[in-house]
């Protein structure tokens, strides 16, 4: 092998990197190369110096501040109905929210009739007749063959 | 260096993190966040940066957990990410500052053993610091991680040649640059 390609792969042979049978060819080169030898020890050298460099950074601690940035405060509970729970409980959350909300708008819409009969009430003295029976019928308290009925009557043959 | 147990604890530590667990990813960072403090303050020199650059590494982890799959180690899949936000830093920043107040010298030194000790680390960071980003990334992880070629070439996507390739341009350089400091002595 010649020298340039033995010393391409010096730095593999000080880091335990070449096959058996390359680092015995290599070594044996080494053996009888002074040249190739020579250029072996310094990079031995710097890479033994290189290896000097110490990094002590104390203790670390990031936890606390992946935790914000991702937004996993509390650990997540086990358990089959835990489990069944964390997988739909964020997809679910949305649209059962708009379910209730469309729910309460919609039982809201339906409790309260459109009130055509009142857009065609006239006077003040109908109005109050029809606001009576109206009320006496919510309260279902119109008896028949009474004042209260005939007000009832009374309104609704006037509005139409 | 992992032992095979260690190795498999974190595969699946990572298995349960891709389930949601976040127990085992909080477990998988705190086993984890010396190394890869140490790794990214040793690329980019500045105690504050390295430690916003780790968090990212984690919040990589967090958000690609489902795409994690255990066909290498798991500290392999780590480095790479590693690799990757070290790399994107120093790209979108060029200037990496000395921060010698983060390196504590051995309290076992005597006041003249700290200061030749601190000198050294000065010498050798200077040195590594001139290395171009991706031999400076794969001297760090061979030689201050114990990372194998194999496990470098799949960290930082190259061939194997390649990473033997890099470390040995690196050697080089680094014996150049140094060769002031060895006449010294």
């Amino acid at each position: 092998m010649p020298c340039e390609e033995i010393q391409n792969r010096l730095t593999a042979l000080l880091d335990n990197e070449l096959a058996l049978a390359e680092r015995l060819k290599i070594e044996a080169h080494l053996a009888e190369c002074k040249r190739c030898t020579e250029e072996f020890q310094r990079l031995s050298q710097t890479l033994s110096l290189v290896d000097q460099w110490q990094v002590s950074l104390g203790p670390v601690g990031l936890l606390g501040a992946i935790e914000e940035k991702i937004s996993v405060p509390y650990p997540e509970s086990s358990g089959i109905l835990a489990s069944i729970w964390n997988t739909f409980r964020a997809p679910a959350l949305v649209p059962l929210s708009a379910v209730i909300i469309l729910g309460i708008t919609i039982g809201l819409v339906l409790s309260f009739p459109p009130n055509q009969v009142w857009t065609t009430i006239k006077t003040k003295e109908q109005k109050e007749q029809y606001l009576q029976a109206v009320k006496m019928d919510m309260l279902k308290e119109i008896p028949p063959n009474t004042v209260a009925e005939s007000y009832f009557t009374v309104a609704v043959q006037n509005n139409n | 260096m992992n032992t095979n147990k260690g190795v498999d604890q974190d595969v699946q530590l990572m298995k349960r993190t891709a389930q949601g667990d976040s127990d085992a990813f909080k477990t998988i960072v705190v086993r984890h966040q010396a190394s890869v403090l140490n790794v990214i303050y040793r690329f980019v020199g500045n105690r504050v940066e390295a430690e916003d650059l780790a968090q990212e590494v984690f919040i990589k982890v967090w958000k690609s957990r489902e795409q994690y799959k255990p066909v290498a180690k798991f500290t392999t899949w780590l480095y790479r990410i590693v690799t990757n936000v070290s790399l994107n830093a120093i790209r979108r920043k060029r200037t990496s500052s000395l921060d010698c107040l983060a390196e504590i010298v051995s309290g076992d030194l005597s006041p003249v053993g700290q200061l030749l000790k601190k000198e050294t680390n000065v010498v050798i960071k200077n040195a590594i610091d001139y290395l171009p980003p991706n031999q400076k990334m794969a001297v760090i992880l061979h030689r201050f991680e114990n990372l194998s070629y194999k496990e470098i070439s799949e960290a930082m996507k190259i061939s194997l040649p390649a990473v033997e390739s890099l470390l040995h341009r690196a050697s080089l350089k680094l014996t150049e640059i140094l060769a002031p400091y060895f006449d010294k002595k």
